[in-house]
């Protein structure tokens, strides 16, 4: 919850700041402020009268481009499914190599025909490959490492779901993301017996998660 | 969101032997009817659509309407009678096995629209939800991935946001489909279903927030963690890949785009416990100026030999009442094979009766008082003995 | 010039196939922003000179001209441009020129109106200068995928299309009626005639000054139209008498301005602008309308800060 209220604020300060700006550059058609909080979002919602509508755009015969516009609030649908032709870097920029399995998931991971485009999207299948790909990658991640030589605690759960999600996501994790992260490696892993798989299991659960197959 | 605008199987131990076997057996009324009395049937559709933007020549299901005048090359020669007013295009259609000849309708619907986009979106949809998403949801069934759309091609005007908790899947590839539903092979490298349905379930809520600031960006992603969640909880099947290819002719491949691949993907999913299930080939379709029906036959003739390995396999799988049909946003016009006001369907089942509410008259129309689309798939869920039918009443009575 | 300590450290990182761990908030925060933009522009993960550049929106300009972003942005151009993938290559005229427009720096409306000619040379398809070219509106290919089926050859299909693909006109269909007219009698009719004569896009006038097409399939042909139907008026009061009358009108437009920026953001966000994005709209509109560089719309919006926020 405080997290949340935090990043309401903080997001709110932005707007503020953002609605200066615009201002600055074009009269904003609206002078009210955003409506409230999204209690899903914790965003500012604002209506059509408070958003910066920009210039006016003349259509043939009359009228005005852009009305179909939508509101839309500040960090909304910023984030979009990455390709299979980013996934190949990807993996390797995070585990340090492509698992060797990912080639076999081009499909899966909907490469679009030569000379076309469209939107990825994700799919039971496309994720639990995406699990596969993972759970084999962070296998030779955890092979070695002294860290994962014995069975993850609370203590060193929580370290390592840090450090997998700055890894994997290059951002800190909240404590929430911690909390769900090592109850993986201490609860969820029980049925597995080789430590190092254990903190296998764990780290592929980061990396299966929109963090990082979103950007 | 702000307040106005949102940027909104049994498993198949079915090796090439065991299915010679039930090929065999298929045509046994005993060994059938004994199986359907000690298992329950469950219901399956597979709906073909014909082309991204396409058209179903009813030359195929209506073949009499054109023999006077020889349109779309029909000729009295050329045609097969069902029985009970339905004649069909004999090399086509009529080529298919037995069990389909004996359970098939023509099914007639009229949407007034001449538009690609617009006919696909009557025909599949009520403007809101896609009907086959929505059939699928009240089917009942326990398989976690109820909707499965073969590859990525849809209908260029398709509907596919979730219907009552059940969303649209792509199978893209059968080999981690197969893996995915627990029948792949297990090695180190393969993880432990519970723990893995653990981890998905950690990914899912470490991804809550993203997914909840991006609900149209990221709602493939959202139904993906819990879809595939869902399918890791359910029991392992197994399925063999191998007869599946060869049956099918695909050689040795997994992915799923060619028709033929597509209808193996179908055995497949009808395999997994799927409810609905869609595959559009991407052919040839939109055959404007086919006077003589030629583009249509050859197109049809590239898909008859795979919906006929489906229907000859799938019709023998006692524990199965699947459905297959044939369609697509309209028929062809005449002249010069333009676009129609409606369509006329084809619908292969175990309790489908053989006759026609889908005749077109020799200009290939429909009478203006043919039902509508969504009577279609009332129809549909009568012949599937759906336990719900959110579809109205069914006006077309050919039902076994 | 030394390198810093912190890209030193990155690189020795990345040299041992690890990321320096845990990562500053500054750093993650480029990072991430380097991460956006490489997929976004190229469809790749990030160079590791992009990963460790504290500002990686400094690198746009540099990305515009890498030839992944020629490719991606030219698939994404064909996606929006056309219904579905060409049966043949050739089809995917608006693919390849596009591409060409990239690699050579050429203003965006050269796409449109420039003297190209997109066609199968072989196995190949190339862009050749052809002084009769209308960017890859006359390319063989392209006007038989959409020379349409009117019955007196009138080319609607075209007609919308060249809307469509300039300003990006979309025309929703309307409910028909049984028995419907589609004859030029037909779509003169009340609920037809309002996108076929009356609007300022009117297919049937645009239609008009199209060259007719006669046959069908691989034997298509096409005339020029007839003089009586010289010129037509639309658009709100423009005449015209040719299609590139047509293009040359629209690419002066504000829709054509409205249109690049609007790719743009739907080629960078996966979604058009929202009106909160429209202070950065109006700048990308600016910064197209300067130059007539697509790469220049795409710049604007991909080097400000809500980009990567």
């Amino acid at each position: 919850m405080k997290t949340k209220s935090i990043r309401a604020l903080v997001v709110l300060l932005s707007f503020v700041g953002l609605a200066g700006c615009a201002g600055s550059v074009s009269e904003p058609e609206g002078t009210g402020g955003p409506l409230g909080i999204d209690p899903k979002t914790g965003l500012p919602i604002l209506g059509d009268d408070d958003a910066p509508a920009g210039r006016s755009y003349k259509a043939f015969g009359g009228g005005t481009l852009g009305s179909d516009r939508i509101s839309g609030a500040a960090g909304e649908e910023m984030k979009r499914v990455k390709p299979y032709s980013a996934l190949v870097g990807e993996y390797a920029r995070v585990l340090g190599k492509t698992p060797a399995l990912l080639p076999t998931f081009a499909a899966t991971f909907s490469e679009p025909p030569a000379r076309w485009f469209f939107e990825p999207e994700a799919s039971a299948v496309s994720v639990f490959s995406a699990y596969r790909a993972a759970f084999q990658g962070c296998l030779d991640l955890t092979a070695t490492d002294a860290a994962y030589a014995t069975a993850p605690t609370p203590t060193t759960a929580a370290t390592e779901c840090g450090k997998f999600a700055s890894r994997f996501w290059t951002r800190t994790a909240g404590s929430a993301e911690i909390d769900v992260c090592v109850n993986v490696a201490t609860v969820q892993t029980q049925p597995e017996t080789d430590f190092r798989r254990k903190w296998a299991y764990t780290c592929a659960a980061v990396l299966t998660s929109a963090g990082f197959l979103s950007f | 969101m702000s307040r106005r605008h949102h940027i909104s199987r049994r498993s198949l131990i079915q090796g090439a032997a065991a299915a010679a076997g039930l090929s065999t057996v298929a045509g046994s009324s005993l060994f059938n009817r004994a199986f359907a009395q000690a298992i329950p049937e469950k219901p399956v559709l597979l709906v073909i659509h014909l082309g991204t933007f396409g058209g179903y020549n009813s030359v195929f299901n209506s073949a009499d309407s054109f023999t006077a005048a020889g349109d779309f090359g029909a000729a009295a020669g050329n045609i097969t009678n069902l029985g009970n007013g339905l004649v069909v295009d004999t090399a086509t259609l009529g080529s298919m096995p037995d069990f389909a000849k004996t359970h098939m309708a023509s099914i007639g619907m009229r949407h007034e629209q001449f538009q690609h986009e617009a006919a696909q979106r009557a025909v599949w949809g009520d403007g809101t939800n896609n009907f086959g998403i929505r059939l699928a949801s009240v089917m009942g069934g326990d398989a976690a991935i109820k909707c499965a759309l073969m590859g990525d091609t849809t209908p260029g005007d398709f509907p596919k946001s979730p219907v009552g908790g059940v969303s649209l899947q792509q199978i893209r590839d059968m080999g981690p489909t197969i893996a995915a539903l627990g029948g792949g092979a297990v090695d180190p490298l393969t993880p432990n279903r519970d723990i893995a349905a653990g981890g998905l379930t950690a990914a899912q809520q470490m991804s809550g927030d993203s997914i909840t600031k991006n609900p149209v960006l990221l709602g493939t992603v959202k139904e993906g963690y819990a879809t595939s969640i869902e399918t890791l909880k359910k029991p392992v099947r197994t399925f063999n890949l191998a007869a599946l290819q060869s049956a099918y002719g695909i050689g040795t491949s997994t992915t799923v785009n060619g028709f033929g691949s597509k209808m193996a993907a179908a055995e497949l999913m009808v395999e997994a416990g799927a409810n609905v299930i869609i595959a559009t080939d991407g052919g040839d379709w939109d055959t404007h100026d086919d006077n003589n029906g030629a583009r249509a036959r050859r197109s049809m003739a590239r898909i008859m030999p795979s919906i006929n390995t489906f229907v000859g396999r799938t019709s023998a799988f006692a524990d199965r009442n699947v459905v297959t049909v044939i369609m697509a946003e309209f028929n062809r016009s005449i002249p010069n094979s333009n676009h129609n006001s409606g369509m006329t369907a084809t619908v292969v089942g175990k309790y489908v009766k053989t006759g026609t509410t889908g005749k077109t008259s020799a200009a290939a129309n429909l009478p203006p008082s043919a039902p509508k689309p969504v009577a279609f798939w009332s129809y549909l869920a009568t012949v599937l003995k759906s336990p719900t039918n959110p579809f109205g009443a069914n006006p077309h009575n050919l039902v076994l | 010039m030394g390198l810093s300590a912190r890209k030193l450290s990155t690189l020795l990182s990345l040299a041992f196939g690890l990321l320096a761990l845990p990562v500053a908030a500054q750093d993650a925060a480029s990072q991430r922003c380097a991460t956006k933009l490489s997929i976004t522009l190229s469809g790749k993960a990030p160079s590791s000179s992009l990963l460790s550049d504290p500002n990686p929106q400094g690198q746009v300009p540099a990305l515009l001209g890498l030839a992944d972003f020629q490719e991606a942005f030219a698939r994404f151009i064909n996606g929006a441009f056309n219904r579905g993938p060409g049966t043949t290559p050739e089809e995917d005229a608006s693919y390849y020129l596009s591409k060409y427009i990239l690699q050579n720096n050429k203003p965006w409306h050269e796409l449109f109106d420039g003297q190209y000619k997109v066609a199968a040379n072989g196995t190949e398809v190339q862009v050749t200068a052809d002084p009769e070219g209308l960017g890859y509106f006359r390319s063989p290919a392209w006007l038989k995928r959409y020379a349409g089926n009117e019955a007196a050859g009138f080319k609607l299909v075209t007609a919308y299309r060249l809307q469509n693909n300039v300003i990006g006109l979309q025309l929703a269909a309307a409910t028909q009626t049984p028995g419907v007219d589609f004859t030029l009698d037909g779509r003169q009719a009340l609920g037809c005639r309002g996108c076929h004569f009356d609007s300022p896009f009117a297919l049937d006038k645009v239609a008009r000054v199209l060259t007719r097409r006669t046959g069908e399939g691989n034997n298509v042909t096409f005339t020029p139209p007839a003089a009586s139907d010289l010129p037509q008026t639309v658009l709100g009061g423009i005449q015209i008498s040719s299609d590139k009358d047509l293009v040359a009108a629209l690419v002066s437009s504000d829709s054509f301005r409205f249109r690049a920026c609007r790719l743009a953001f739907t080629f960078l966000y996966g979604r058009a602008e929202t009106k909160l994005e429209a202070e950065v709209f109006d700048r990308c509109v600016d910064a197209f309308t300067a130059d007539g560089r697509i790469q220049s719309a795409v710049s604007v919006v991909a080097s400000d800060a809500s980009f990567c926020q």
